[in-house]
């Protein structure tokens, strides 16, 4: 066990060390003269003082050492002062976000995080529940009804059903307006009475005693948890499904059966405990893609997260600021594999006692 | 010793069953493998009507210029034939006005018109979304077979690669596989499009090459189990005693042993692959606008959120194309999942 989770760690730094490489490679086929925003904030137009921020900053020097200076930042000789390395945070100017990119990452990354929890709960939730039905009613109709129900959500492409949505309880009647709060909220958010303790809107909203603007950001996440709940629950219907059938045909619960216990508490307290190991594994993985994967959503609802920003980085070519968040979002999605491996071996008897 | 007694009438009984049921000649012709499975699949309603949708798409696909026709002497029939450039969309049924292409040979029959109609209405900038779906059906097709194509030709040469040679060539493949899944794929992708957008110009080929390159972990990490566990059987051994080449035993025992499984999850990925390629698009990486492709087509919806429940059409008939386009790779693939999980089998699918 102890042996496993070493081996784990060790293997991060290897693997850390390719997807830095993979995405410098990826920097490296930019003109020296848009990897200057890596270093400068402002890009001159005129090409002799480019010449001279291309030289200063070796932007034409070999592979390895441009990969070790935008791993570490460049020391000036004069001033001593040091400029870009992502390990020091310094991701570079992001020209579509006109800001440097770890404050637009800063701004834009609580929004999805809390997008994202808040997702996590109606879609695992739901998810776990229509696999228990189903599997209690194994090939019975309400198992085809979840079934088919899933697997349309599993078809509907984000931005197609985003759309229906918005067309259905917003352009309709207005219920559930996109964006992520309304301007009035926005105003106050922005003036300095309200205070700005997580960037989590719903709860800075609460601490501020503002539980109008808490309900004004809840009705603006509506649409966008629906979306994101309803195409990524299939995944969990079906593996929820399967496992509890697999729970049900254990031994243990035939017993349990065979002793009178009363079918619910079979289901409930024998059977479903078990099936619950790889659904909660999922879940922590599923957060972590969702964190990196809900730019489409954002876009449509034009929710200002990191992936809307992503996004449009991409969409103007500005291939700075995308690749600062696919490392980001490759970092996080590491460091929750691990954390669920680990979580696995845990909640797991037969691998925790081995 | 004494609780091992075999109980002769329980295998007499086994025997007796084996020979009592029937192979039919398809069985025979098929194999068991492939007769279960194709078996599983058209004795599924589901999966009937999901293979009823892909079929249906390949119809359309194949006889798009006649149900669609392009304008005459058209170089690039991909491109969405416009009426006019109105800033307002046109309501499904709208007559034709400017530069309608000539009429199928089907339509007077069918309608009793002469006249070319809008069927779908149009988007603003008389887009002609009917002729968009249309076509879009051979973009979609033609885009999830070369991307599903070559990245399973990667996956496939990747993970074979691994599970013949193992060893150390094994173990740097298999933390190379983790490093590519460490990228989130959809953000990856764009972020590669971006770049070769530049280099390749505007087109399907940025969006292709963006998602083969970030997709065909999954194919290789499948391929390389399935060899790991054909490559110790016996006929291997047996090819190697009678001096086989390396390159021969990959290509002529293992390979066709260990495929099957990776090239049925790999045709069934299509939907997805089509799903991934739209949604680029639709944020606008890729085509150039008023290529015939459904991506394309739903984000024309874009332009008009507020008022969507009034141009309604812009969104339903591209999105329904997309959505049954899925929903039939998905219904077989479902079914079929079910038919080879060996947790059910055996339980009346």
């Amino acid at each position: 066990m102890t042996q496993y989770i070493i081996r784990r760690l060790l293997l991060i730094p290897i693997i850390l060390f390719g997807v830095t490489i993979l995405i410098f490679g990826m920097l490296s086929t930019l003109d020296p003269a848009e990897r200057a925003a890596l270093y400068v904030h402002e890009i001159p137009k005129n090409a002799q003082v480019m010449d001279s921020i291309i030289r200063r900053y070796g932007l034409d020097d070999p592979f390895f050492v441009q990969y070790w200076r935008w791993l570490t930042g460049r020391k000036d000789v004069d001033t001593g002062e040091i400029t870009g390395g992502i390990l020091r945070g310094d991701f570079g100017y992001s020209r579509s976000g006109n800001t440097s990119v770890a404050e637009l990452i800063k701004r834009r990354f609580p929004a999805t995080v809390e997008l994202v929890l808040y997702s996590i709960i109606p879609l695992v939730g739901v998810g776990i529940w229509l696999g228990i039905i189903a599997a209690v009613n194994h090939n019975k109709f309400i198992d085809q009804v979840a079934r088919v129900f899933s697997i349309l959500g599993y078809s509907f492409p984000s931005f197609v059903f985003g759309l229906l949505v918005l067309m259905l309880f917003y352009a309709n009647n207005g219920w559930f307006p996109p964006g992520r709060v309304a301007d009035w909220a926005n105003m106050i958010i922005n003036s300095p009475e309200f205070k700005n303790y997580t960037s989590f809107i719903t709860i800075d909203a609460l601490l501020n005693g503002r539980f109008d603007i808490f309900l004004d950001a809840l009705r603006h996440m509506v649409l966008p948890i629906v979306t994101l709940s309803y195409i990524n629950m299939a995944l969990f219907l079906r593996v929820m499904r399967s496992s509890m059938l697999e729970s049900l045909n254990q031994d243990y619960v035939v017993t349990a059966r065979a002793k009178g216990v009363r079918e619910k508490d079979v289901i409930n307290k024998h059977a479903r405990p078990n099936a619950l190991i790889p659904v909660v594994t999922m879940a922590g993985i599923t957060i972590a893609t969702l964190l990196g994967g809900v730019t489409i959503t954002e876009t449509i609802f034009n929710f200002p997260g990191i992936g809307a920003a992503g996004a449009s980085a991409a969409v103007q070519l500005d291939v700075i600021t995308v690749l600062a968040f696919v490392l980001l979002t490759g970092l996080i999605m590491l460091i929750s594999n691990l954390i669920v491996d680990i979580m696995y071996a845990f909640l797991d008897p037969r691998v925790r006692l081995s | 010793m004494a609780d091992f007694v075999i109980n002769e009438s329980s295998v007499s009984g086994l025997i007796g069953e084996y020979t009592e049921r029937r192979i039919s000649r398809l069985e025979k012709l098929l194999g068991p493998e492939l007769y279960h499975i194709l078996h599983g699949i058209f004795t599924n309603p589901l999966s009937i009507i999901g293979f009823s949708l892909i079929l249906f798409f390949f119809l359309v696909a194949i006889f798009a210029p006649q149900i669609a026709p392009p304008l005459e002497g058209t170089r690039d029939p991909y491109k969405i034939l416009r009426d006019g450039f109105s800033p307002y969309p046109k309501e499904p049924g709208e007559l034709w006005v400017k530069k309608a292409p000539e009429l199928p040979f089907w339509y007077k029959p069918l309608t009793g018109n002469d006249q070319w109609v809008h069927f779908f209405g149009t988007a603003s900038g008389g887009w002609d979304l009917f002729y968009g779906v249309v076509w879009g059906t051979r973009t979609a097709i033609k885009v999830g077979v070369i991307i599903e194509g070559l990245t399973l030709f990667l996956g496939i040469i990747i993970g074979s690669l691994a599970g013949f040679y193992g060893g150390a060539l094994d173990t740097i493949i298999m933390r190379i596989t983790e490093i590519f899944q460490t990228f989130p794929f959809i953000l990856s992708a764009m972020t590669l499009s971006a770049i070769l957008t530049p280099i390749l110009g505007k087109g399907l080929w940025p969006a292709t090459i963006a998602l083969i390159v970030f997709g065909w972990m999954s194919y290789a990490r499948l391929i390389r189990g399935d060899i790991l566990s054909v490559r110790e059987r016996d006929y291997v051994m047996a090819a190697r005693v009678v001096g086989a080449s390396d390159s021969r035993i990959m290509f002529k025992h293992i390979i066709p042993n260990a495929i099957y499984p990776t090239l049925v999850v790999a045709s069934l990925d299509i939907g997805i692959v089509v799903v991934s390629f739209a949604a680029l698009s639709f944020l606008g990486i890729g085509t150039e606008i008023g290529y015939a492709d459904w991506g394309q087509l739903v984000s024309f919806a874009r332009d008009w959120i507020p008022q969507l429940s009034r141009y309604w059409w812009i969104l339903i008939y591209p999105g329904m194309a997309l959505v049954l386009f899925v929903l039939g790779w998905n219904l077989v693939g479902d079914a079929l999942r079910d038919i080879m999980d060996p947790r059910m089998r055996g339980r009346g699918s």
